[in-house]
C-alpha cells in the first residue's frame, strides 16, 4: 500500500516581487514500510514538498495543487483542520534540523514530550512518563531520568535532535519524516544519529523518509532516492543506481562534487553557475543553464520524466536520445 | 623586528592556553566558586609560508577558538603568537594596526558577518576607508575587480546581502578578506553552511586563490573531507588538545590516534554497497584507546609531563601517546 502518493504537486508563494514557484509538478510515491530519500540544495523544493504533505503551509501566503496528495489513507486536499491534528502525530511525525528551535525553551524535554504523548493517546501521566522514559531509552539517551528533567539548553545538539527523535516516535507514527536531521550536528554525532534512525525503521517497520542536502547521508540511509532541482524531480531510482550509474548529468555532477573522494590537494569538480530563481525559473529544464550537454530543446521544453529499466526514472532530453 | 626568512612560520602559535570562566555573574559575587573551563590547552601550531594548514575537531574542541586567538580577537590567557617571527601576543590595538593588513579572517555564517545595512561596494571598501588608502575612483575600481575575482558580478556592488544566495554572501567575506592583500587567511568553517555544489565552489576558489596570491592558510573545520581537498597538514584537536599531526595524506592513511580514526569512520561512505552496521567509540573508549608507545621509538615534544602527550612518531608525524620506559 502507498502510504504517501503525491502527483503534479505545485507550490506558490506570495511574494512582494511577484509569485515564488517553490515545486513546480512534483510526482512521487513511497510504499508503507519502505524509506526514501529526498535529496537537493537549498531551493529545490525538497523541503516544501513536505510541508505541504503536512499541510504545514497556510493559505492564502501559500497556494497548493496536485492531483494527488495523500498521506497513509487520507486525501490531504479535502481535509479538516481537526482530522488533519489526528494525522499529524498519530500516522506521521517530523523532525527537523534544529532541535533547539524545535523545543519550546520554557518546559522540561519530559514535559514536552509527555503533553505530546497525552495530546494523541488518552493515558494517564503517570504512563506517559514511563512512556517517555523508554522512548529516552530507546534512542540511546543516558540517564534518562535525570534528562527528562532538563530544560532544552541543558543538552548539547546530538542530545536534544535524540530527545526530538524520541518525541516524533512518542505516537508511533506510520510514517517518520526527517527534514535535514544531522545537519546541525558534528560528524561522529551525525553518523550516530542516522544509525540511529535507520535501526528504528527496521525495528519498528515504519516508513520513513529522509530530506538532506548530504548524498553522503543517502550513501548511508536509505534504498531509493528521489533527486530535485528547481522545485523538479530530476531522477528517482534505487540508490545504489544512482550512485553508480546516474542518468541525470545533474545527479552525476553533484555525486563528482563530493570533497575529499580521492587523495591528494586540488580542485574538485564543481557546478557552475547558481540555482534557478524560483520567481523566474528559467524555461525549459531548470538545470539547462548550468548543464554542459543542454541544447535548444532543453531551453525550450521541459523534459518529461521518463521509466527506464530497474524501477528508475529521469526527466532529461539527453538521455531519451 | 626579526628578518623573516621562507624557514620562518608565516603564523605560529606557541604554548597556547585559554580558560573561560563559568558560573560567574550573580551567584559568584555571593561567594560561589567559579569554575574554569579550559578551552584550549598549551597547544603549539605553526602554519608554513604559502601552505595550508587543516584545522579539525568538534564543536568544543577549542579550534575556533585558536583561530580568534591567532588573529588577537580573543586574549590568550597564556602563551604566544607569532606573525613571521614577530611577537603580537601583547601589541595593544594601534600597534596591531598595521598588522590586520596581513591577516584576514573569513568566518562560517555569512549573514553575521556581513552588514545588512551597508551594499557590498562599502562593504569590502571599508577596509580601504580603515587604512585610509586608495582615491574614491580607485576604490570603486578595485570592488568591481575583488567581486569579479571571487565570481561575482561588478554589478553586484550596489546590491545589499540579503539579496544574495549563501553562496554568492560567502564570496562577498572572501573578497573583502582579501581586499588588504593579506599574507595569512584564518578561515573558520567557511563552507559548513553551504549546498554541496556551492561547497565544492568556494572550496575551489579558496584553493586558487591561495595558489594564486601565495597566501598562508589556516583552514579550521569539522569535515575531514573539505580539509583533504585543501590542506598539506592537518593537525586534529579533542578536548582542547592536539591529539594528532600529520601530512593530509598520512592522517588519511595512517592514523594512530583513536579519535582521529573515529573522526576518519564518521565520514559518510558514497557507495551505498559499501554500507554497514556502524558503532561509535565513546568519549572514555576513545580515552582507553591512546596509543603507549615505547620511549626509544618516540621523542617527546616539550616537557614530559605524566599521562599522556604529544609525541614525534616519524619525521612529521606526531601523536598523543602515553609514553613506556
Amino acid at each position: 500500500m502507498k502510504i504517501v502518493d503525491i502527483e503534479n504537486l505545485h507550490v506558490n508563494f506570495r511574494h512582494h516581487d511577484g509569485v515564488v514557484q517553490a515545486v513546480r509538478g512534483v510526482s512521487l510515491e513511497l510504499d508503507e514500510g519502505k524509506n526514501l530519500g529526498i535529496v537537493g540544495e537549498s531551493g529545490s523544493g525538497k523541503s516544501v514538498t513536505f510541508m505541504a504533505l503536512m499541510r504545514l503551509l497556510q493559505a492564502p501566503m501559500a497556494s497548493i495543487e496536485a492531483d494527488t496528495l495523500r498521506l497513509d489513507g487520507n486525501d490531504l486536499l479535502e481535509v479538516t483542520n481537526r482530522s488533519l491534528s489526528k494525522i499529524r502525530g498519530s500516522s506521521v511525525a517530523m523532525v527537523f534540523q534544529d532541535p533547539q528551535t524545535s523545543f519550546d525553551p520554557l518546559f522540561t524535554i519530559g514535559h514536552q514530550i509527555v503533553e505530546t504523548i497525552q495530546t494523541h493517546r488518552s493515558i494517564g501521566k503517570k504512563a506517559a512518563f514511563e512512556r517517555a522514559h523508554d522512548l529516552l531509552v530507546r534512542v540511546e539517551i543516558e540517564n534518562p531520568d535525570k534528562i527528562l528533567k532538563f530544560y532544552p539548553h541543558q543538552l548539547s545538539g546530538g542530545m536534544l535532535q535524540r530527545a526530538m527523535i524520541a518525541m516524533a516516535l512518542s505516537c508511533e507514527p506510520k510514517i517518520l519524516i526527517a527534514d535535514e536531521p544531522t545537519t546541525a550536528l558534528d560528524v561522529t554525532v551525525q553518523a550516530q544519529v542516522l544509525q540511529l534512525i535507520t535501526d528504528i525503521q527496521a525495528e519498528t517497520g515504519m516508513s520513513l523518509i529522509i530530506i538532506t542536502h548530504d548524498l553522503g547521508v543517502i550513501a548511508e540511509t536509505v534504498d531509493r532516492v528521489v533527486v530535485m532541482y528547481g522545485g523538479r524531480v530530476m531522477e528517482a531510482g534505487n540508490v545504489v543506481e544512482i550512485f553508480e550509474n546516474p542518468l541525470h548529468p545533474y545527479t552525476k555532477a553533484l555525486i563528482e562534487s563530493i570533497p575529499g573522494r580521492v587523495a591528494g590537494k586540488q580542485r574538485l569538480k564543481e557546478i557552475a553557475g547558481s540555482s534557478p530563481n524560483a520567481l523566474s525559473p528559467p524555461t525549459g529544464c531548470p538545470f539547462h543553464p548550468r548543464c554542459k550537454q543542454a541544447d535548444q530543446k532543453c531551453v525550450t521544453e521541459m523534459p518529461i520524466m521518463v521509466e527506464y529499466e530497474g524501477k528508475r526514472a529521469a526527466a532529461c532530453w539527453q538521455v531519451i536520445r | 623586528m626579526l628578518a623573516s626568512n621562507s624557514m620562518t612560520p608565516a603564523l605560529e602559535l606557541r604554548q597556547l592556553t585559554k580558560t573561560f570562566e563559568i558560573g560567574g555573574g550573580f551567584k559568584s559575587a555571593f561567594g560561589r566558586a567559579k569554575r574554569m573551563h579550559l578551552a584550549v590547552d598549551c597547544v603549539d601550531i605553526s602554519v608554513k609560508p604559502k601552505s595550508v594548514l587543516g584545522l579539525v575537531g568538534e564543536s568544543g574542541s577549542g579550534k575556533s577558538t585558536c583561530g580568534l586567538m591567532a588573529m588577537r580577537l580573543l586574549d590568550a590567557t597564556a602563551g604566544q603568537i607569532l606573525v613571521n617571527g614577530t611577537d603580537i601576543t601583547n601589541l595593544n590595538s594601534a600597534d596591531l594596526k598595521p598588522l590586520r593588513r596581513k591577516m584576514q579572517i573569513i568566518f562560517q555564517d555569512s549573514y553575521a558577518s556581513l552588514d545588512p545595512m551597508m551594499t557590498l561596494a562599502r562593504i569590502i571598501a571599508e577596509p580601504f576607508v580603515i587604512h585610509d588608502m586608495y582615491s574614491h575612483q580607485e576604490r570603486i575600481e578595485t570592488v568591481g575587480d575583488l567581486l569579479e575575482r571571487v565570481g561575482l558580478d561588478r554589478s553586484y556592488a550596489n546590491r545589499y546581502p540579503h539579496e544574495l544566495s549563501g553562496g554568492q554572501r560567502q564570496r562577498v567575506s572572501i573578497a573583502r578578506a582579501l581586499a588588504l592583500k593579506p599574507k595569512i587567511l584564518i578561515a573558520d568553517e567557511p563552507t559548513s553552511a553551504l549546498d554541496v555544489s556551492v561547497k565544492a565552489q568556494v572550496i575551489n576558489l579558496l584553493h586558487d586563490l591561495q595558489e594564486e596570491m601565495g597566501l598562508s592558510m589556516l583552514f579550521i573545520s569539522h569535515e575531514l573531507n573539505v580539509i583533504r581537498s585543501l590542506a598539506d597538514e592537518i593537525i586534529v584537536m579533542y578536548k582542547g588538545r592536539i591529539v594528532e599531526q600529520a601530512p593530509t595524506e598520512a592522517i588519511f592513511q595512517n592514523a594512530q590516534h583513536p579519535y582521529t580514526k573515529s573522526l576518519l569512520y564518521a565520514i559518510p561512505s558514497v557507495n551505498p554497497r559499501e554500507r554497514s552496521r556502524r558503532t561509535f567509540m565513546s568519549a572514555s573508549q576513545i580515552a582507553a584507546d591512546i596509543p603507549v608507545l615505547a620511549r626509544d621509538d618516540i621523542s617527546i615534544i616539550g616537557q614530559e609531563r605524566s599521562g599522556p602527550q604529544l609525541v614525534r612518531i616519524s619525521e612529521d608525524h606526531f601523536v598523543e601517546a602515553t609514553v613506556s620506559n
